[in-house]
């Protein structure tokens, strides 16, 4: 179990990680490390719905889904150690002076988010939904199929369930589970809440550190606040706090806790440096939307437009609206094939 | 356009429940106004809010999203587009960024905490968790009557399982294993892309008078192996004294062989 404890930590920590380096300009080194992390995970995201929509619709194996996306993952984290070869020392010296130099506030924050995390990841909450989320990671492995067996049953489908195939979040679960050998049911009620929960607070950190100016005072004070706020969001069921909090590993969850709130961090950071790699990133976050949830189409484009044309304004910048808009155009792509296989 | 109004009302009404964070949100929105440090971010979040309230209320925009893009049932959902707690915090760290380091300023985080926690309802309870009693966090009994079964069905030499469980099971099974094969799973507690044997099959599984040699048809035309039955009513009883074989009893489950 250690060996694929360790296998699920280097694919969904250290990969990430590695591939979000490749972001790192010359010498940067004042942005937190941990937007190279929301940068890599969601580039990796991105390049999965690329990938894992055709093999869907060919009705490929998954084994081969897991084959070219952990080939070119490899590669990336390849490219990536070349690059950086040189700079990993400073970055973990890096990391260590943030860590280091962290108010109380800070730490506050820290341990409420870890408070969080280990409630999901201790006690667990059975949530009906996963009869076809998780029953689909679980159903893809067991079969080596992706989306090609209906999961609450087994049978064979007909015809491929347009609601579901063009967010193949329960496929991306199944690639981890058969990298791991780690059960899809135990990443996705016990390991992957662990990973998220705090992407979900870093994501904000990284708004809030943006926004804020960088003082590490003020971000905690900001990430208590956001924290406090999730925690008490229960007066309804329909909000990101609930979801945060009793079903983190479904792909919903995952658009509004981490993927919308993403749009406002990796948005500001293209529209005040505005570099391509920048734009791509942000590109491949909509793309991610898509993967996660069919939801994302619409509502990451609508994010992002809205956004967009609030900063065009703010900034008199018709590039900001414009860039953004071609950033988009993958949602509009996957809302075409949605109605044409409706 | 009233069917959209009322579409917009009602599912507003349904995501904020009793809670006071839109009130909140729309008082972070003015703190961001008058606070916020760089004007940038001032016209940035707040007009955000404004933008968002805008497309989500006007019943064109709205009729539009719900024709298109989300439909009416889940409207509610555009709200996961209003980052409420990102400018909620921002409006109280714009509001503590104007005082001076020092009790005072902890004081005001504090009283925004409680505010917070207030005007909200904790998501954190224990009618939502649960200890988990195994390392799938799924119901305690389903590791051990997926393996029972998968146990006999090797004695018995049959290479295809196949089960008809109860509605307290139905979502859980295929979770565990997915080379169980199942005639409904949770679609047809949703009435969901049923056969006309498939409906039958669950409508007379859930009758505690049943049509035992119909059901019994069902079953063999499903090519059903085992089934799983809740021992509420005495139910199991039902299906003993009907010389149905029982494989093996967990918790309040009895797992019978089908006859064949």
């Amino acid at each position: 179990m250690i060996l694929k404890l360790i296998l699920f930590c280097i694919a969904m920590l250290v990969m990430p990680f590695m591939v979000g380096m490749l972001y790192m300009e010359k010498e940067q080194f004042e942005e937190p490390i941990v937007l190279r992390y929301l940068q890599g995970i969601v580039t990796i995201w991105g390049i999965f719905q690329i990938v894992a929509i055709p093999l869907i619709f060919m009705r490929e194996r998954l084994t081969l889904l897991t084959g070219i996306i952990g080939g070119i993952v490899c590669a990336l984290c390849l490219l990536s150690l070349i690059l950086n070869f040189k700079r990993i020392p400073y970055i973990i010296m890096t990391l260590f002076r943030q860590i280091k130099s962290m108010p109380w506030q800070m730490w506050v924050a820290v341990l409420l988010v870890l408070l969080q995390t280990v409630l999901l990841v201790r006690y667990c909450h059975i949530d009906d939904d996963d009869a076809f989320y998780v029953a689909s990671s679980v159903t893809a492995v067991k079969t080596d199929t992706i989306f090609s067996i209906n999961p609450y049953t087994g049978a064979v489908y007909n015809v491929l369930p347009a609601r579901y195939v063009l967010a193949p979040f329960p496929a991306f679960i199944a690639v981890i589970s058969q990298v791991s050998g780690i059960h899809s049911t135990i990443i996705a009620h016990t390991l992957l809440p662990a990973i998220l929960i705090p992407l979900s607070y870093i994501v904000f950190g990284l708004v809030g550190n943006r926004i804020l100016k960088r003082d590490k005072r003020m971000i905690g004070y900001f990430l208590i606040l956001v924290s406090v706020i999730q925690l008490f969001s229960g007066y309804s069921v329909y909000t990101p706090g609930v979801f945060l909090l009793t079903r983190i590993w479904q792909g919903k969850a995952v658009l509004t806790n981490i993927l919308l709130p993403a749009v406002f961090c990796l948005g500001l950071v293209a529209y005040e440096k505005r570099l391509k790699r920048n734009w791509i990133v942000l590109l491949l976050l909509m793309l991610a939307s898509c993967m996660v949830s069919s939801m994302g189409v619409f509502l990451a484009a609508m994010t992002l437009g809205i956004f967009a044309l609030i900063n065009g304004i703010a900034n008199k910048s018709f590039k900001i609206v414009f860039y953004s808009f071609l950033c988009c155009i993958p949602n509009l792509i996957y809302a075409g094939i949605y109605l044409f296989i409706k | 356009m009233e069917k959209i109004m009322e579409a917009v009302v009602t599912t507003y009404e349904k995501y904020v429940g009793s809670s006071w964070h839109m009130v909140l949100l729309a008082v972070a929105a003015v703190f961001i106004l008058f606070f916020a440090k760089e004007k940038k971010y001032k016209i940035i979040f707040s007009g955000y809010v404004i933008l968002f309230g805008i497309i989500y209320l006007c019943p064109f925009t709205a009729w539009i999203i719900i024709k298109t893009f989300i439909g009416r049932t889940v409207y509610w959902r555009m709200f996961w587009s209003l980052p409420s707690a990102l400018i909620i915090a921002y409006g109280c760290s714009c509001l503590l960024g104007r005082i001076p380091a020092g009790w005072v300023k902890a004081l005001t985080a504090i009283a925004c905490v409680v505010c917070i926690s207030v005007t909200g309802k904790i998501v954190v309870n224990m009618d939502i968790y649960d200890s988990n009693t195994n390392r799938f966090k799924l119901p305690a009994a389903v590791p051990g009557i997926c393996e029972l079964i998968k146990s006999d069905a090797q004695q018995q030499g049959l290479e295809v399982v196949k089960v008809v469980a109860c509605n307290s099971l139905v979502s859980y099974i295929r979770q565990y294993d997915a080379s169980i094969l199942m005639p409904y799973g949770r679609n047809a507690l949703r009435q969901e892309g049923l056969s006309t044997n498939e409906a039958e099959l669950f409508e007379l599984f859930n009758q505690e008078e049943t049509n035992y040699e119909r059901l019994n048809i069902l079953m063999t035309e499903e090519e059903c192996n085992y089934f799983i039955v809740s021992d509420t009513a005495g139910i199991k009883d039902k299906y003993l004294a009907k010389g149905y074989q029982p494989v093996g009893e967990i918790e309040v489950y009895t797992i019978f062989r089908t006859v064949q």
